[in-house]
């Protein structure tokens, strides 16, 4: 007992007599050695981040481990088709370019061949009318096929369509639409 | 994996007492061990991104840049203080005069016994991280101790009664 309690006695005492720097020293060196704020948030921020990360990329492991995508991935593939459907829908008889699509003013419908339905502004419907192309009004004829428009004709000199094969040789048979995109002015 | 990156002088303080206190153990208190603190901390900020907390606490990584500086500045061992006037002037106080005796002893011990000291008692290192630090086991280094406070009494008077 009297050894150890003679050694504690001498450890207290090389701990008591630990020498101390001056307070200047101190408050020198650590205004110079503290580290500087990184961005806006400091270190702080950073942990609040970094958990939230990885606390999402857990909770969606766990997500995908129980098949729970599925139903998203579905609803998402399912969007992406009706998407497509409608832009080639839309597509078939969009015009591409046009000179004047920017000008402000009320859109008509005019039919071109009988079914290719269009709306153009009141200027573009009445110069392709003017030349025999197309008629006011809704489209009443059949397509003669609903397939992918793929085919880039030119109306009236400067309206670009995307045509199905069949209203493409349709229409250029016809002479409503010249083969290829309108040349650029 | 690493963990998340720390800054080892995120709480400059304590770090700077530790590392004088190991400092002036090792070459006596005063303007040479602020010096060596100071170029210590200096270095410590010029390669603060190279800490790896992986390798040990931020006072393990100091200690061992505070160890080059002692080795550059003092290559050879100083020599001691010479111990104070028992018969010191009454208007001193005794715990100063403890202090002076233990730190005044200390200076007397070899290099390596002081190098012990001033780890374990100065820089408040634990015996394993000593080990660590000295590349040894924790056997070894708890051996080296013993010895070392035993000659360290024996500095100070087999009765420890100097300060009484």
């Amino acid at each position: 007992m009297g050894f150890w309690k003679r050694r504690d006695d001498l450890e207290g005492r090389l701990r008591g007599a630990r020498p101390k720097p001056q307070h200047d020293l101190v408050r020198s060196l650590a205004s110079q050695s503290r580290p500087a704020r990184r961005g806006f948030l400091g270190n702080v921020g950073r942990v609040p981040f970094a958990a939230a990360g990885g606390l999402t990329a857990v909770v969606l492991v766990a997500v995908i481990a129980l098949g729970g995508l599925s139903a998203p991935i579905g609803a998402l593939g399912k969007a992406f088709d009706f998407q497509n459907l409608k832009a080639r829908k839309a597509d078939t008889h969009k015009v591409e370019n046009s000179s004047t699509v920017d000008q402000y003013g009320t859109r008509t419908n005019v039919c071109v061949g009988g079914y290719i339905q269009l709306r153009l502004y009141q200027s573009e419907a009445d110069h392709l009318v003017g030349g025999g192309l197309g008629v006011l009004g809704v489209c009443t004829g059949d397509t003669p096929s609903s397939g992918p428009a793929r085919d880039t004709a030119c109306l009236d000199g400067y309206l670009e369509v995307r045509l199905s094969d069949a209203e493409f040789s349709d229409l250029t048979t016809r002479h409503l639409v010249v083969a290829g995109a309108c040349p650029r002015t | 994996m690493r963990g998340l990156r720390r800054d080892p002088l995120e709480e400059p303080e304590a770090l700077i007492e530790r590392v004088y206190a190991y400092v002036a153990y090792r070459i006596g208190q005063g303007p040479d061990a602020e010096d060596v603190t100071g170029e210590t901390f200096a270095r410590a900020v010029r390669y603060r991104d190279s800490y790896d907390a992986s390798k040990g606490a931020p006072i393990t990584w100091l200690i061992g840049i505070a160890q080059r500086c002692v080795s550059e500045s003092y290559g050879r061992p100083r020599v001691a203080d010479q111990p104070p006037d028992r018969a010191a002037p009454e208007s001193m106080e005794a715990d100063a005069l403890e202090r002076l005796t233990v730190r005044t002893a200390v200076a007397q011990l070899g290099d390596r016994d002081r190098e012990l000291i001033a780890l374990r008692y100065g820089a408040d290192l634990s015996t394993r991280q000593i080990a660590e630090r000295m590349e040894t086991n924790t056997n070894a280094i708890d051996v080296a101790l013993h010895r070392a406070r035993a000659r360290l009494r024996e500095l100070l008077g087999d009765d420890d009664a100097v300060a009484s």
